[in-house]
């Protein structure tokens, strides 16, 4: 070789970060296999105590379809009570907790408790936060309904908080420089760059909604969660798997409908090309 | 011997669509030609065609000797080695580093369990090196590839090229997604791999660069061979021939 | 030249779509006004259950009037399936809540909520009338009793701290495994590597379904299936998070597969590459930064999913919860919640952090 290269800095190190890495997690799945004893012919050998449900798919009682769907309703209604509540709030709290728009000491302080709050409640799940509401209001839908609205409420203001973060200063410096106050930076600068995402973001969070609030009557808090866990306890399977395919049926058909209206949202508001240009 | 003989190439899409139709030219060794015509004249088609990363319909294609067009798989992988790609996106692995993408131009010389476990011999990455200093871009080999600009990335894409030492090195319409300025020190690059010996084959839109670097020049229209010659030969006329008759005021400078 | 156009059965699908929204639309719109009726005025048609009753010719004539009042707003124009599904002409920028769409979205939004209002029994006052039953509950998580954090609790024979390790390895084995077995899945529900002949468009078409009615019945509900089947326990919960995320990671494997651009295979493949140096190099890094982020992600929502599955017979740190809830043991709970919340958000914030160099 004619002349020396200088290489920049950085040797072969990441071969052996990768291996030491790899071997961690396989000590890691060593271990945990140990720990949990997940005993795969265990799911062979006792395969026959499931029998009694699955013959129960051979022959459904279809006499609580009519239940079921009413049922289905009020599970959907949860789901879009809890979202609709927790929308107002979380894009108030999303411009109190965004690092962005917080500058002063107070905004700061603001910033900070309302991000901290919004962590500490994200990180309860739901089914906890309604066995907690179930204590305050009593069963039935609406400690559902609060339960799904305060999570949806910090899990928003998070993911909002994020994306006003994210803007682009451009146009708020632009306003700015017009003269402006902060209402009007706010209405010219920052909203047209987050009304997409808010509502893209909304419509997923009605869909997690629409699949916790199957499973938030578990512990009291109403829906068709609450019937099917019923039904399961005293080993009702036909009846069960009914309300279950049921379940089934509403939940793909929201996650088809809210992924198929997101992405229309994120490509600009159904620009079909093609489909019907030809 | 010319270096590359093509016979009677044809290349027919299904259903219908005929790309390349009956090409016969041959290329020696350490010529610099540059294939023109429209976009849909086959230009892409006629080099991807020569390393086969398109399946031709009929015809034969003879790199030193070797036929192409039926080489096994084994013997195409040699065929390969010596010929080099440079395309008009880059298509360089995105997410990998610049040195891995330089890198992935000796694959063919790598063994099988060395490759999969990325673990190249340390002349080899030595060459990388120098291959990303030939570029001009030394420092970039530890960044990931999209973090790089077009002309940047392009130039990895040479280096990947320069990294198989190739006999013959294809660039489909390399400069094609750059800005003028960047386009020249590209080309420039192109040149020099020329003077080293090397034939290229390139695709280009403008006639000025043509003229600039070609030392012959091939027209396509409707995959058939309309000009063949210097590039200093192709006058108005000619161009009109290969680009049609609305052409004119866009490429002519 | 054109050619006379001939009746296809398609033609008739696409041409009906419209009709069928607004019909749906106004169905809607007249479930929800009776129902509205019935709930303030005529309270007899609606059941102790809140649903709807009514004679089958009101039904009858709900059915048809809705298809009527369907057919004659395309008639007039003012149709919002005809704007929705053929999205024709894009008005000349009105003030959008002027739109006919706005202003069936405004409706319908303002019908829905008052529906689910009552539908839902909300009441507010509740709130503050039965503050004080959670006053203990705030008590103990306020004065937590961190006892059994490190020793063994006689009644559930694990500490805290144990069932916390397990909580974690239950998600961490789910999702590795789910993980791995979701990837040849995964292939065979990508559109780009199963098209063209029949027998591999079925196979597509039964792995898409078959991850979609997986992933629809939650975590919580497969490990009640998993209880039944291989006992209580945290093997059941892994169980059951491992299915799920297996589903819900093929499908965004298939995705990410049938996102691979031509051209860097291309590339790999022109200078002399073997089949699996091109997979190697031109297909596999196109996929993995992203999966793996996904999997970190994964990762994050089986913890989360983790701390309570013990609710049905899961294991982890949810029994503790659930136990000492049911004990009223409110001291004890607030400990867990704390020691549950602590976790879940470090891992979130982990796990983000992650996610943000990987990709």
């Amino acid at each position: 070789m004619n002349q020396e290269t200088e290489i920049p800095e950085r040797s072969s190190w990441p071969f052996w970060r990768n291996l030491g890495i790899a071997v961690l997690f396989a000590v890691a799945f060593l271990v945990a296999l140990n720990r949990i004893n997940l005993d795969l012919s265990l799911l062979i050998e006792n395969f026959p105590s499931t029998l009694k449900l699955w013959s129960a798919f051979a022959k459904p009682d279809w006499s609580v379809f009519g239940e079921g769907v009413i049922l289905l309703i009020k599970t959907l209604y949860m789901a879009f009570m809890a979202t609709a509540l927790a929308l107002p709030f979380a894009i108030v709290l999303s411009f109190l907790g965004a690092k962005n728009l917080m500058n002063s000491p107070v905004a700061k302080a603001i910033y900070t408790a309302v991000r901290g709050l919004a962590s500490v409640i994200r990180s309860i799940q739901p089914i906890i936060w309604a066995i907690i509401f179930v204590v305050w209001v009593r069963t039935g839908p609406f400690p559902g309904v609060l339960a799904l609205w305060i999570h949806s409420v910090a899990d928003m203001t998070k993911l909002f908080s994020e994306r006003v973060e994210s803007i682009d200063v451009g146009p708020m410096e632009a306003i700015r420089a017009t003269g402006a106050g902060k209402l009007l930076v706010l209405a010219y600068g920052v909203i047209p760059q987050i009304i997409n995402p808010y509502l893209s973001f909304t419509l997923y969070r009605l869909d997690i909604n629409v699949r916790m609030a199957t499973i938030i009557g578990i512990v009291g808090g109403g829906g068709i969660g609450m019937r099917l866990y019923s039904y399961i306890n005293k080993w009702n399977f036909p009846k069960a798997v009914v309300l279950t395919m049921l379940i089934v049926l509403m939940v793909w058909g929201i996650d088809y409908l809210s992924s198929r209206l997101r992405e229309r949202i994120e490509t600009g508001g159904g620009e079909k090309t093609q489909e019907y240009s030809i | 011997m010319a270096q590359l003989e093509i016979n009677n190439l044809s290349k027919v899409y299904p259903p219908d669509v005929l790309a390349l139709d009956d090409i016969s030219f041959e290329v020696e060794q350490g010529e610099f030609l540059v294939v023109i015509g429209l976009s849909g004249s086959g230009k892409s088609t006629l080099l991807r065609c020569i390393n086969r990363l398109i399946e031709p319909t009929e015809g034969s294609i003879k790199f030193e000797g070797k036929e192409v067009t039926t080489a096994s798989s084994k013997e195409l992988k040699a065929i390969r080695k010596e010929i080099a790609m440079v395309f008009q996106r880059f298509n360089l692995i995105e997410r990998s580093l610049v040195l891995t993408n330089v890198l992935t131009g000796q694959l063919g010389e790598l063994s099988f369990w060395r490759s999969m476990l990325g673990r190249f011999p340390e002349e080899m990455k030595q060459t990388a090196h120098e291959k990303l200093k030939t570029v001009g871009i030394p420092e970039q080999a530890f960044k990931r590839a999209d973090e790089l600009s077009g002309g940047q990335q392009q130039r990895v894409g040479i280096a990947r090229a320069l990294m198989q030492d190739p006999k013959l090195l294809l660039a489909d319409e390399p400069v094609s997604s750059l800005d003028p300025a960047t386009s020249g020190t590209i080309m420039d690059y192109l040149a020099e791999i020329n003077d080293q010996g090397k034939t290229v084959i390139t695709s280009l839109h403008f006639l000025d660069l043509v003229r600039k670097y070609g030392t012959r020049a091939i027209g396509l229209k409707g995959g058939k061979i309309v000009y063949d010659g210097h590039p200093k030969g192709i006058d108005d006329q000619k161009f009109k021939e290969v680009f049609g008759e609305e052409a004119e005021k866009v490429h002519i400078s | 030249m054109k050619k006379p156009k001939r009746f296809t059965f398609p033609d008739l699908a696409e041409g009906i779509k419209p009709l069928l929204l607004d019909w749906l639309i106004w169905g809607y719109l007249a479930y929800t006004v009776i129902f509205l009726l019935d709930s303030y005025w005529y309270t007899q048609y609606v059941d102790w259950y809140g649903s709807l009753t009514l004679e089958p010719w009101g039904w009858a004539l709900t059915v048809l009037g809705t298809l009527g009042c369907a057919l004659a707003s395309e008639r007039f124009g003012i149709s919002v399936g005809l704007k929705t599904i053929k999205g024709k002409e894009r008005a000349p920028r009105k003030t959008w809540a002027l739109t006919n769409w706005g202003i069936t979205t405004v409706v319908l939004i303002v019908l829905t909520f008052w529906v689910g209002w009552l539908t839902t029994d909300m009441e507010l006052g509740i709130i503050t009338r039965r503050a004080s039953k959670t006053s203990h509950l705030w008590y103990g998580l306020s004065h937590p009793d961190f006892t059994h954090l490190m020793n063994i609790d006689p009644e559930l024979n694990d500490t805290i701290l144990g069932s916390l390790v397990d909580t974690l390895f239950m998600a961490y084995l789910a999702t590795l495994l789910g993980g791995v077995l979701a990837a040849p899945l995964g292939f065979l529900g990508a559109r780009n590597i199963m098209g063209g002949s029949l027998f591999r468009k079925t196979i597509f078409y039964v792995t898409r379904a078959f991850f979609n009615v997986v992933r629809s019945v939650e975590s919580l509900l497969w490990a009640i299936v998993f209880a039944i089947w291989v006992g209580w326990g945290p093997a059941a919960g892994t169980f059951a998070l491992l299915i799920h995320s297996m589903a819900a990671l093929a499908k965004l494997f298939s995705e990410q597969v049938e996102s691979i651009k031509k051209g860097p295979i291309e590339a790999v493949q022109a200078t002399g590459a073997s089949f699996w140096q091109i997979v190697r190099y031109g297909a596999v890094p196109q996929v993995i930064p992203q999966y793996t982020a996904f999997l970190l992600y994964r990762l994050d929502i089986n913890v989360r999913m983790a701390t309570v599955i013990a609710l049905v017979g899961g294991g982890g740190i949810g029994r503790f919860f659930f136990y000492y809830k049911s004990q009223l043991d409110w001291n004890q709970v607030g400990a867990v919640t704390i020691v549950i919340a602590t976790v879940v958000w470090l891992l979130d914030y982990i796990s983000g952090k992650a996610r943000e160099k990987i990709v």
